[in-house]
């Protein structure tokens, strides 16, 4: 279960670089899709490798590409979502910045295969060096006639353009992603239309996710049926996944899907197990939207099963004991952790990158924000942790977009599996103040 | 203030050059979308900032009305639209980093310059700001400076670090100075 | 087969196209399910999400909580728009709302008007469970502005206000800053309303559903007496007006949302510019000049005065002696009166009205070419059509609604032309701006033409089927000197080109015109081209096409249809035509002349040359807005008798014998017919201020003194007098015209036309007319001398010469006229920004203060005559459309200099 496509060569030197990634069968793809394929036929590949969204709604890439509306006379274009914003998430950004010619030989291929001839990739604007390091990646294949007119003598034609964001979460959901793109402010669109009937400009637009898009010239090369076979049932081929929190081996790692949760974890392969020897607490397994589970239960399933990293396990037992796969956003939370306060801070990002536009988001946001510090200053009582219940029940699946989800299924799923730490905090504020309750104190300071 | 109003504003004939090349990535009459990557540009040759007299000038140069580039520069937190240090300090205080130390790198910071978080130090050399999850959890904590990531801090780093750039005396914002070529 | 969907378990059968929320309101009460971003004229926002209702769909499937006014509905699906769970959930974002909103409702000044109070009502809030947080309550209150008011503490972020400025304005002057909790409304950068670019439409104030934007006539307040619906005085959009009495007082005036002409939509004038009807400036009294004073009279001493000396004069100088001016500000029953007492009271044709200075061309224009001189769409067309083009109007200053409708549709970025001297707003927004010099509209009319001929362009099929004349027509056009066309109006010829492409290609284009078409020595002519440019590319007939005045005043439309002019009596009939005239004198019950009447300038020359006796004006200044002034003023000095009918002592009273003091649209009742034929009722709102009288009872009340029998002054039976003789009135009745009017022809059963010559012109076919461009005599005379040429135009704050305007809020905000001049010819002149010029032209001279724009080129001044001081009809020549009479204010030769001795104030 190591097999590895996408970061297959990731440490060979100069990889970042045109002539290394050719020699190591960069733009391989691209040729056999120009050169040997109808643009169908590569839509159809992607289709039968099951390829799903890895930006964290796993939605069938295939499918979303058939969705494409193809009136006559009207532009299409492909947005890539390099918009990685999602705290625990930082997968895309070492792909882009080690290896740029993955993202744009999956640029051009799936822009060929939607017949876009105009692609943009919609970068976060903190990450400026990754755009820089793109810009002269989309020069050298400009150069090499990967980019431009007619390319490798095809005839399609596809320019390639990197646009940096101004610093909000929000604008990795697509529609805000969009209205981005088109110089305004983030505020998700409200759907009908859809991207793919009205996007960008108003015109049809695919929206995919660095992950997915590089995942493309893979499939191509080894066929869909073949890439299929990775993986396990409908959870085909690698992720990325990006480790953080208390372990010991934080870091990228590609997975083949189905690989055991608890080798993840533990294997030295891997995340190399809890730092300092502590025990684990908690896992939030998809980027922090998803709901955190504790310990056992991302190890194991509510039936005993093992649990293993792919869509459908995390996904086992609902929102009642399960979680979600998300955008591989992994974060571990030892013993010493306090739910609460991780909570809080989850809760305060959300209220900060609420676009601001939905009034629950909006007020909600803010108003769970503020429930919780109630708990961490020692004022709260029992009634506030049904009353921040009530709140997040409010917001979920109440709003134009998924950030409302996203705040409140961390809030819902702290309380559901951790409510005895919320009653700590009422009746005992003191004794948790002083044991520390903000967080463990790393050694930060060197001796 | 450095400029009363919009005709005072002039960027860099490089500037202006890479502009004029941005702008044409959109279709024509979409000008409008160049407003991120113009306001980057602008705050690089501006002293890291937006003002008002600033906007004014994007708007012109994009053809839009100025509230429209007010409306967008607000909403994006890395636009500053008040004046800056000479050097912006960005911490990630979101949950994997704070769950790493985060917290105690901000207050170790604003002890060491003698500011609160939001402020610039009186020398106008740095102005802490904390920020939203920048990718980098896995090198927790971390802050950026400029377009640089500083990762898996501590406080002895932070120092190095923060005399490096008080050193260099330089004005750094995200978009690097010396990629302003078109 | 219609498709059906459940409410709370009924079938209903729904609209394509229908969200829920349309869905449900289609069947039950607005407020049925309650809603805070959403507004009547506002698309879906799905942000409040007050509106959430639960669907499934399948009966008894899982429900999930949509927002109805952005899902469509899915066909058998169950929507439950009161279950516990979406009540808990309306009830729990109110409450999350409310935590950000002072709760001083009782002292707020929309209580009981405030749509976030009603929601907050509807959905059962008692108390709100939320702790004290950080709030915006401490928002500081914006008063900056004579109308527009603003307390952000009360904003709730609907961003209806900034979707008002946006979707329905069109200004982009309210935006959201911010972001999430902190979003918030800003007027440009942290700006006031006054300093903002706001036009002060009123739209966002309207939209605000708490008192967060407000005007300072509290105009939500529900303190109102009453509310009463009339149509606007000002312009010829006729916007429908919903003005609340206090106390007997005007407290404020809001546009009803079900208005066809303005949709909840006004623009600054007819919402907020009303306090000049009890201006203490307002006549009171009638005035008789006695020693060379007017002094105070009464009613009856007036009338006497008046029937003698009328009487007198006819004995002595025989009836056309006497000329009477109507007014386009007026009802058309007032207008019917007033032609009605000059001809068959009097007993001459000497009856014009302002029709004469502003739409006299195009009434002529299309005449000649349709048949019928009136609009042939509406303004509803504007949803349908593929291609504007905008001639010689500045919609956006002068028709704000109509303004702001034709901006939208510029602003999709589909084919817009527009055709003007100067850069409009408008203009900035087009697609193809032909900034043509002065006095050129044929010529370049003609290079359109030119080159939909030459590239083959023309529907052959609608030039056989409808027109007459083409062959002809043609030939003319071949044998034009484009060349020369292109240097006589400075145009492009290549722009003029694909202009003319974007016209004749679009499925459906439609053209708009106003005075800077008409007011030209060829202003007919150029109607008649701008008839042709619609026939040759079909553009007659159907939705979203035709050709449309844009009227200038509040009833151009219905004076003229009235018959307030010497050549066509009521209905456009030919008062010259034996026949016609038997028919009118069997009407009227008197023989009414068949000799021929005077227009107004032929007037002030008979007036001169001692033939013009007495004029009677109702509700005009044409000593200010006629041009040449020092003209016309010696024409009214050296008649016997000059009565003037008006709401203040106007420059022309000043002159009168007699002023009569009328009352002020807003205290009486009749018909206006706006721009699109539209007839509507106008309804007084508060009792005539005391000592005036509304011009038809004046009218009445005359006729009765001079002998006639003429019945008490009721709008609704002279309306019935009317209908029985202009054809196209047949099926009005005053009963039966409803909120939004018919607009006309109405037949006997009532029925109304949108849509002009759908199937046959009045004259049959269209007929083809050619126009050979010739400069003015003014420029031929005079550019020698006077090498710069003067446009005359109209801010948005003001109305005319401002006798209403500059007595209401609106002279604060334009404060003075001012001359715009190309930079390059200031600097010519060492002129400044500021600085006052001296304009001068062959008949006078005058000083204004210098603006200094490229909104004109080089070689064109332009400016206003909205403040009397300036004199700008000094200036104006009495060179008039050879046609139609209509003096030619937009061209005038003059010479620019500094002026001595004033500088920058």
């Amino acid at each position: 279960m190591s097999r590895k496509i996408l970061l297959k060569h990731i440490d060979v030197p100069g990889i970042r670089g045109l002539k290394a990634y050719r020699e190591n069968g960069g733009y391989q793809a691209l040729e056999k899709a120009l050169k040997s394929m109808k643009p169908d036929e590569v839509t159809e590949e992607v289709k039968k490798s099951g390829l799903r969204g890895r930006g964290g709604a796993g939605f069938p890439a295939g499918m979303k590409w058939s969705f494409i509306a193809k009136p006559e006379g009207v532009p299409r274009y492909l947005v890539c979502n390099a918009d990685e914003s999602e705290p625990g998430t930082f997968k895309d950004r070492y792909l882009m910045s080690h290896l740029p010619h993955a993202l744009i030989e999956g640029m051009i291929v799936s822009s060929f295969a939607l017949g876009a001839n105009t692609s943009y990739i919609y970068i976060r604007g903190e990450m400026l060096y990754v755009y820089h390091i793109l810009e002269e990646a989309i020069a050298e294949a400009y150069e090499a006639g990967l980019l431009g007119k007619n390319i490798l003598g095809s005839g399609f034609s596809l320019d390639l353009y990197v646009h940096p964001g101004g610093g909000a979460y929000i604008c990795g959901e697509e529609t805000a992603l969009i209205e981005s793109l088109e110089g305004k402010r983030g505020n998700p669109r409200i759907k009908p239309p859809f991207p793919a009937v009205k996007g960008v400009w108003g015109c049809p637009t695919v929206v995919n996710n660095v992950e997915t898009i590089a995942s493309v010239p893979h499939i191509v090369n080894m066929g869909g049926d073949e890439y299929a076979k990775i993986g396990i049932g409908k959870s085909t081929g690698t992720k990325l996944i990006s480790a953080c929190g208390h372990i010991n081996k934080p870091g990228v790692y590609e997975i083949e899907l189905g690989l055991p949760a608890e080798e993840f974890l533990y294997s030295d392969n891997y995340c190399g197990g809890i730092r300092n020897g502590k025990k684990l607490k908690a896992v939030v397994a998809g980027g922090s939207s998803v709901p955190i589970l504790p310990g056992e239960l991302f190890l194991k399933t509510a039936n005993g099963e093992p649990r293993l990293m792919s869509y459908e396990s995390l996904a086992d037992g609902g929102f009642a004991s399960g979680t979600m796969l998300g955008s591989g956003g992994f974060i571990v939370m030892d013993e010493d952790t306090s739910i609460v306060k991780n909570l809080w801070n989850f809760t305060r990002f959300y209220h900060h990158e609420s676009c601001g536009q939905c009034s629950p988001c909006r007020e909600g946001t803010g108003w769970m924000e503020k429930l919780l510090h109630k708990f961490l200053d020692g004022h709260a009582t029992i009634e506030d942790i049904d009353l921040l219940w009530d709140i997040q029940s409010k917001i979920e699946g109440k709003t134009i977009c998924p950030l409302g989800d996203a705040a409140a299924w961390p809030v819902a799923s702290a309380i559901r599996h951790f409510r005895s730490e919320f009653e700590e905090y009422v009746k005992n504020p003191h004794s948790i103040k002083d044991v520390k309750h903000y967080f463990r104190i790393n050694n930060l300071v060197e001796q | 203030m450095r400029h009363k109003d919009k005709s005072e504003v002039v960027f860099s004939d490089d500037a202006s050059a890479l502009i004029a090349k941005i702008i044409k990535r959109y279709p024509v009459g979409k000008q409008k979308s160049a407003i991120l990557p113009v306001l980057h540009i602008a705050q690089a040759e501006f002293d890291g900032w937006l003002s008002v007299p600033v906007m004014d000038k994007v708007s012109e140069i994009l053809s839009i009305q100025p509230i429209e580039v007010y409306e967008v520069a607000s909403f994006y937190t890395m636009f500053n639209l008040k004046p800056v240090g000479k050097c912006v300090i960005e911490v990630c205080r979101t949950g994997p980093c704070w769950l790493m130390g985060a917290e105690d790198i901000v207050k170790y910071i604003e002890k060491k310059l003698n500011i609160k978080e939001g402020q610039t130090s009186s020398d106008g050399m740095f102005t802490l700001k904390t920020v939203e999850c920048l990718a980098s959890c896995g090198t927790a904590p971390m802050m950026q400076i400029g377009q640089t990531y500083h990762e898996n801090l501590t406080t002895n780093k932070v120092d190095d670090i923060l005399d490096d750039y008080r050193n260099q005396g330089v004005c750094i914002s995200h978009f690097a100075k010396d990629k302003i070529k078109a | 087969m219609k498709k059906t969907a459940f409410i709370n378990d009924k079938p209903y059968s729904f609209e394509p196209g229908d969200t829920i929320l349309s869905f449900v309101r289609r069947y039950f009460e607005r407020d049925f399910v309650p809603t805070l971003c959403d507004a009547p004229n506002l698309d879906p926002y799905g942000a409040c999400r007050v509106c959430s209702v639960d669907v499934a769909l399948v009966k008894d499937g899982p429900c999930k909580a949509q927002a109805s006014c952005h899902t469509p509905v899915m066909e058998n699906s169950y929507i439950y728009t009161d279950s516990e769970r979406i009540k808990r959930l309306r009830k729990n974002i109110v409450e999350l709302v409310l935590t950000d909103h002072p709760l001083d409702c009782l002292t707020c000044e929309v209580n009981n008007n405030c749509e976030l109070q009603t929601v907050a009502a509807r959905v059962g809030i008692r108390d709100v469970r939320y702790p004290e947080g950080k709030n915006h309550l401490d928002r500081k209150k914006d008063l900056s502005h004579p109308y527009m008011t603003s307390d952000f503490s009360k904003c709730i972020n609907c961003a209806r206000c900034v979707r008002a400025c946006d979707e329905v304005q069109g200004e982009m002057v309210l935006n959201m800053a911010g972001r999430g909790f902190d979003a918030h409304i800003i007027k440009s950068f942290n700006n006031n309303f006054f300093d903002s670019d706001c036009v002060s439409c009123g739209a966002c104030a309207q939209a605000c559903p708490t008192s967060a934007i407000s005007d300072v006539f509290e105009s939500k307040s529900v303190s109102a007496d009453k509310k009463v619906r009339t149509v606007c005085t000002y312009c010829g959009v006729g916007c429908n007006l919903e003005v609340a009495v206090t106390n007997g007082k005007v407290k404020s005036i809001q546009a009803p949302y079900d208005a066809a002409v303005n949709q909840g939509h006004t623009c600054l004038k007819g919402r907020f510019a009303f306090s000049f009807y009890n201006h203490p400036d307002r006549l009171r009294t009638p005035l008789i000049r006695k020693n060379g004073e007017l002094v105070p009279a009464t009613w009856d001493e007036a009338y006497n005065y008046i029937a003698n000396e009328l009487n007198r004069i006819k004995k002595e100088h025989g009836p056309d002696a006497i000329g009477g001016i109507s007014s386009a500000r007026c009802t058309n029953e007032e207008n019917f009166l007033m032609q009605k007492f000059i001809r068959a009271v009097i007993g001459t044709n000497n009856i014009d009205s302002c029709a004469r200075v502003c739409h006299s061309p195009t009434a002529l224009g299309m005449q000649r070419t349709f048949g019928t001189g009136a609009a042939t769409n509406s303004i509803i067309d504007l949803k349908y059509t593929d291609c504007v083009m905008v001639i010689g109007a500045n919609p956006t200053d002068a028709h704000p609604v109509t303004g702001a409708k034709i901006k939208q549709f510029f602003m999709k970025g589909k084919p817009s032309i527009v055709i003007d001297p100067r850069r409009t707003e408008l203009a900035r927004y087009a697609t193809y701006h032909l900034q043509l010099r002065p006095g050129t509209n044929v010529a370049l009319l003609n290079m359109m033409l030119y080159y939909i001929v030459m590239d083959g362009l023309e529907d052959q099929k609608f030039i056989e089927s409808r027109t007459e004349g083409y062959e002809d027509f043609k030939k003319h056009i071949l044998n034009l000197d484009i060349n020369e066309l292109e240097k006589v109006t400075g145009v492009d010829k290549s722009l003029v080109r694909k202009a003319a492409h974007a016209y004749a290609t679009s499925p459906n284009a439609m053209s708009f015109h106003g005075l800077g078409v008409t007011e030209h020595s060829q202003g007919t002519y150029t109607v008649m081209l701008i008839a042709d440019l619609a026939m040759i590319t079909g553009n007659i007939g159907r939705r979203g096409v035709g050709v449309n005045p844009l009227r200038g005043q509040n009833n151009v439309q219905g004076a003229a249809d009235m018959g307030c002019q010497p050549h066509q009596g009521a209905g456009y009939l030919d008062s010259y035509d034996p026949e016609i005239n038997k028919m009118y004198s069997a009407f009227y019950g008197v023989d009414v002349p068949m000799r021929k009447g005077l227009k107004i300038p032929e007037m002030y020359d008979a007036s001169l040359a001692g033939k013009m006796k007495a004029m009677w004006l109702m509700g005009e200044d044409n000593a200010q807005t006629d041009p040449n002034t020092q003209h016309v003023v010696s024409a009214f000095k050296q008649l016997d008798l000059l009565v003037v009918q008006d709401i203040f002592l106007s420059e022309t009273a000043k002159l009168a014998h007699v002023v009569l003091p009328a009352s002020s649209f807003l205290e009486k009742s009749g018909t206006f017919t706006n721009g699109e034929r539209r007839i509507q009722r106008v309804n007084a709102v508060v009792e005539p201020l005391e000592g005036t009288k509304p011009d038809g009872q004046i009218m009445c009340e005359i006729m009765k003194h001079m002998g006639f029998n003429q019945p008490d002054y009721h709008p609704g039976v002279v309306l019935d007098e009317i209908s029985r003789v202009v054809p196209f009135f047949a099926g009005v009745k005053w009963d039966e015209l409803g909120e939004n009017g018919k607009q006309w022809p109405v037949k006997p059963d009532g029925t109304d036309t949108e849509i002009l010559h759908t199937e046959s012109f009045k004259l049959g076919k269209g007929r083809f007319q050619t126009a050979t461009w010739r400069e003015t005599e003014e420029l031929k005379s005079n550019s020698e001398q006077f090498p710069y040429i003067l446009t005359t135009n109209r801010e948005l704050e003001h109305y005319n010469n401002g006798t209403m305007t500059r007595r209401t809020g609106n002279v604060e905000i334009l404060t003075e006229d001012v001359l715009l001049i190309n930079p390059a010819d200031a600097q010519k002149h060492n002129i400044a920004d500021g600085d006052m010029v001296c304009i001068s032209s062959a008949r006078g001279k005058i000083d204004v203060k210098a603006k200094l724009t490229d909104e004109v080129k080089s070689g064109v001044v332009s400016s206003t005559f909205h403040f009397p001081d300036i004199h700008m009809n000094d200036l104006t020549s009495s060179v008039a459309d050879s046609e139609a009479m209509c003096p030619e204010y937009k061209v005038v030769a003059v010479s620019i200099r500094k002026s001595k001795g004033v500088y920058k104030k």
